[in-house]
């Protein structure tokens, strides 16, 4: 499989009152064409952040450092001039987000929206925009597509408002799909419509997506490949299978001891000392020292790398690094 | 608190405008220390409508009296009124409008109709009226007159707020932890309501300056000898030409007044209100 | 005769029905939040309330403690009746009731400290005063977890996880015998939520408290329930002993809804029962079993459809609101999605 999207370096610090945050910090990863890579992290990790700089979407205060390289198919984002951005923008790389009731304009009707949508990319009339529109309703499982694209917002319910955002992003046939927390906003049984709807979209038009979440579970469920992240950096990478089976991270570790589940017993849970520090205040070198139950005095002096610790196995860890280093 | 100060500090409106209210209100506050001479004290023929001069820096009257002492009391009378009369419509205005937001649907109902009856009367219309019943105006019975036609405005204000703040979480975690209506409304409503009825004073003292001064002028206000920038302005108005200095310079000091309260109003609008922050 | 011990709550036929609001062109009618339910809860047990959002789970704890008035029914804690308390014995009962809520940040005033926030009941309550009440709160914040230090904090100061163990230390200021705990940790992040669901735990341990867990998350409640109450649009659809209602669901929704709940192991992917549509329109309840447009029984006829299915007892301390529970529930394949990685 070819490689649809390169990143490299992606740093984006925002200046707030309390100082220069940096969200996203050096942050490189690949997406490959049809594949699902799943992001994952807590609340102030970076993940949305990560999302918006893809598509080059962060406003002021917030900047995204020079040297960074996000290259779709071979071109580098960060070199586009605003009229190429909107080109990959929507067409080739969309989004969708959590609240779908706040990304809709409550005085249009969705179909409108989605019209909107269609006809921002090519110049089609109206009335074949919004028979796109239908059958991109038809096609994200809307009962009644005809009648439902002149309803407002309001008269949908919250699973159906995220379908239409869907239509929205797919109106161009996107080569990748971005899903920030496309189901946390969402009740179990609807979420579960939603993660059935966007594996079988991905499927049946060969797109690749970055689905961000918190919830381990949903990662398990979808993703090919997954990324952890922790203080703005990625800092464990791996197959699905490889990272739930041997993470080689503490704090992926201590994550997936710390979920609820259904599928073990009902223990008392692992827990995490302390939260996620805010991004004004990364502790020095490696960022989860003062959380870890494995820190060593390497951990509070200089930051670890993100290095190779099994096959295609990737972890930001001085122990992992070591225990690596003495297997093989 | 001092994070709320830290905030107002950096906003460069509410700055310049607690300076200027500073130096004005310092000059009230002073005024007898101040004063060259008593303010109402006819210096003789000799020194009637003198132009500024070191001995008076803002000239004589037609009675031969200081321009400046008289506007450095005059400040000092628009100041207390102010003061008191927006005092009086903010403890009125609260009161209500709390019982309005607070109190269920018909006394809400009731009392913001008398509201809207109330400011469907234009200001200066009602103020005369009132007026008109009273014989002799005194700097109190001013007060009571502009504080109990000001609060208006404030009721609503403090009402649309009380509807926003009865439905946050802390409200009802007060009230299921069997705290009393009394102990709800004096420690969780009021102090999460104090923002918006702050803004609502600082831009209505500018307000209550500009009508004192207009009523004065219009020779409903304070009574002659007591200095009153609007009594003096009127007086002076007709030595336009000949004498500026005994208009102008009451003039000028309303003007200042009330761009500071506006502009001490606009800052504590940008810092406090989460609306527009 | 075995005696059978006095429940410490016993709720019996509530209803709440907010009165008809119509749109500008629809026609109004009543919205039926919680329909007719029944329930005890017996002293120091954990009874987890599990549903959807528009299950009616919230409103019925408002209706519990009062802070939404119900339509019908009565609701019994330790002997008193609950809906006919005035407003002073209301406020007396409330010390032995109390609730922590979903939002840390909302349910706490921004403009007191924390430490205020906790001494507040403790001397609304006449329970201890001045250097007393502050070693109370002092003792409080250390067994929540919290730093002593933190008293003169505002909460705008702490995070989530901080903030929640401020709203149960207020909670248990009082020295409650019931906690209502109304989705606790669903705000929370994943590490911080496991502290906190942990520390809820020693809590009924060292105190002996009864909860009442309300959430839509049933790995979470699974954690602190002994008993659960599954709700959808309003009603009862089962309760269990928690150990068989996860391991042998009987109505057709819970074995959807445990089915929905993703797993977090990629080998450990089960089949999956994909409910179509959304919970219905609280004012346009379906007839008959209310589940009946969305159930993926194979069985569903025409009497799901007309004839409401009352709440029976299936086995020792179970039951199940559904005509055909005793039936294998096989699914309809389209409607049964194996889960592709």
């Amino acid at each position: 499989m070819s490689e649809l999207l390169r990143v490299r370096h992606l740093t984006t610090s925002f200046m707030t009152g309390a100082g220069l945050a940096r969200a996203v910090d050096d942050v490189s990863l690949t997406l490959l064409e049809g594949e699902t890579l799943g992001m994952v992290g807590e609340s102030g990790c970076g993940k949305t952040v990560t999302a918006l700089s893809l598509l080059r979407l962060v406003d002021r205060p917030g900047h995204i450092a020079h040297e960074s390289v996000i290259e779709y198919q071979g071109k580098d984002l960060m070199q586009m001039s605003p009229a190429q951005l909107r080109q990959i923008r929507g067409a080739e790389i969309a989004m969708i987000f959590q609240e779908p009731t706040a990304s809709l304009n409550p005085v249009l009707t969705v179909g409108a929206q989605v019209d909107e949508a269609v006809r921002a990319h090519r110049s089609v009339s109206r009335a074949d925009a919004r028979a796109r529109t239908v059958e991109l309703f038809e096609l994200v499982g809307i009962p009644d597509p005809a009648k439902r694209v002149n309803e407002y917002p309001h008269q949908l319910s919250g699973g159906m408002q995220q379908r239409a955002m869907i239509a929205m992003a797919l109106s161009c046939n996107p080569r990748i799909l971005i899903a920030d927390e496309p189901t946390t906003a969402l009740d179990v049984t609807i979420q579960a419509q939603i993660l059935e709807l966007l594996v079988e979209l991905k499927q049946r038009l060969g797109m690749a997506m970055i689905l961000i979440t918190h919830d381990l579970g949903i990662v398990a469920g979808v993703a090919d490949r997954v990324a952890v992240m922790y203080g703005g950096q990625i800092v464990e990478q791996a197959n699905t299978d490889a990272l739930f089976r041997q993470p080689a991270h503490p704090y992926t570790s201590a994550l997936l001891r710390a979920v609820p589940r259904l599928d073990q017993p009902a223990t008392r849970l692992a827990t995490i000392p302390g939260a996620v520090p805010p991004a004004t205040a990364w502790p020095p070198a490696c960022r989860f020292h003062p959380r870890c139950p494995q820190t060593m005095d390497h951990c509070k002096s200089e930051m670890p790398g993100l290095t190779e610790t099994g096959p295609a196995h990737l972890t930001r860890c001085w122990l992992a690094e070591e225990q690596h280093r003495r297997d093989a | 608190m001092s994070e709320t100060l830290l905030r107002l500090s950096r906003n460069r409106r509410w700055r310049y405008g607690i300076a200027l209210l500073t130096v004005l209100g310092a000059l009230a506050a002073l005024a007898p220390l101040l004063a060259p001479y008593d303010p109402t004290a006819q210096l003789g023929l000799a020194r009637q409508l003198l132009p500024p001069s070191a001995a008076h820096p803002f000239g004589t009257d037609i009675f031969g009296r200081d321009v400046l002492s008289r506007v450095i009391y005059g400040a000092r009378i628009s100041f207390v009124i102010a003061l008191s009369a927006v005092l009086l419509s903010v403890i009125i205005g609260t009161s209500v409008g709390v019982a309005a937001g607070y109190g269920g649907r018909l006394l809400d109902g009731a009392l913001m109709r008398t509201v809207d009856a109330a400011l469907a009367v234009p200001r200066v219309l009602l103020l005369l009226l009132v007026l008109a019943l009273w014989e002799r105006v005194g700097v109190a019975s001013l007060i009571i007159i502009l504080g109990s036609t000001s609060w208006f405005g404030v009721s609503r204000i403090v009402r649309a707020e009380v509807l926003s703040v009865r439905e946050r979480g802390y409200m009802e975690a007060a009230k299921s932890l069997g705290v009393g209506q009394r102990r709800i409304l004096s420690h969780h409503l009021l102090p999460n309501i104090t923002s918006p009825i702050i803004i609502a004073a600082t831009l209505g003292m500018g307000q209550i300056v500009l009508i004192e001064a207009g009523l004065s002028f219009l020779g409903l206000g304070i009574q002659e000898p007591t200095a009153s920038l609007g009594r003096m302005m009127q007086a002076g108005s007709a030595l336009l030409v000949n004498a500026p200095w005994t208009s102008i310079f009451p003039g000028a000091i309303i003007v200042l007044t009330v761009i500071g309260f506006s502009l001490v109003g606009d800052g504590f609008r940008d810092t406090l209100d989460p609306r527009t922050a | 005769m075995k005696s059978v011990p006095t429940p410490l709550l016993s709720v019996r036929h509530l209803v709440k029905q907010y009165r008809a609001t119509g749109g500008l062109l629809s026609r109004p009618a009543p919205l039926l939040a919680v329909s007719d339910v029944s329930f005890d809860l017996a002293y120091g047990e954990s009874l987890g309330l599990v549903g959807e959002s528009g299950s009616g789970k919230t409103t019925l704890a408002r209706l519990i403690l009062r802070l939404t008035e119900a339509t019908a029914g009565s609701v019994r804690f330790d002997g008193i009746d609950v809906l006919d308390l005035d407003a002073r014995s209301l406020r007396a009962l409330r010390r032995r009731i109390q609730i922590v809520f979903q939002d840390p940040f909302g349910s706490l005033n921004p403009r007191m400290s924390v430490g205020a926030a906790v001494r507040e009941p403790i001397e609304v309550h006449n329970i201890a005063r001045g250097a007393a009440a502050v070693e109370k709160v002092t003792q409080l914040f250390q067994e929540v977890g919290l730093d002593p230090s933190y008293v003169d904090r505002y909460p705008h100061e702490l995070s989530g996880g901080q903030r929640q163990r401020v709203g149960i230390a207020r909670a248990l200021s009082v020295e409650p015998d019931l906690l209502v705990l109304d989705e606790p940790v669903s705000a929370l992040d994943v590490s911080v939520q496991a502290q906190v669901l942990n520390l809820l735990l020693d809590l009924r341990e060292r105190r002996g408290l009864t909860y009442l867990f309300i959430a839509h998350d049933l790995a979470v409640v699974r954690h602190i329930a002994q008993r659960i109450i599954v709700m959808y649009a309003g009603r009862f659809v089962e309760t269990a002993p928690a150990a068989q209602a996860y391991s042998e669901p009987l109505h057709p929704y819970t074995r959807s809804l445990l089915s929905a709940v993703p797993v977090p192991d990629p080998r450990g992917q089960r089949q999956r029962i994909v409910l179509k549509g959304d919970m219905p329109d609280p004012r346009h309840t379906p007839a008959g079993c209310v589940f009946h447009p969305r159930c993926p029984h194979l069985k569903k006829d025409d009497r799901c459809r007309t004839e409401v299915p009352l709440l029976r007892e299936a086995a020792e301390g179970r039951k199940v609101a559904c005509h055909w529970f005793e039936e294998p529930m096989t699914v309809p394949q389209s409607q049964a999605a194996r889960h592709v990685n």
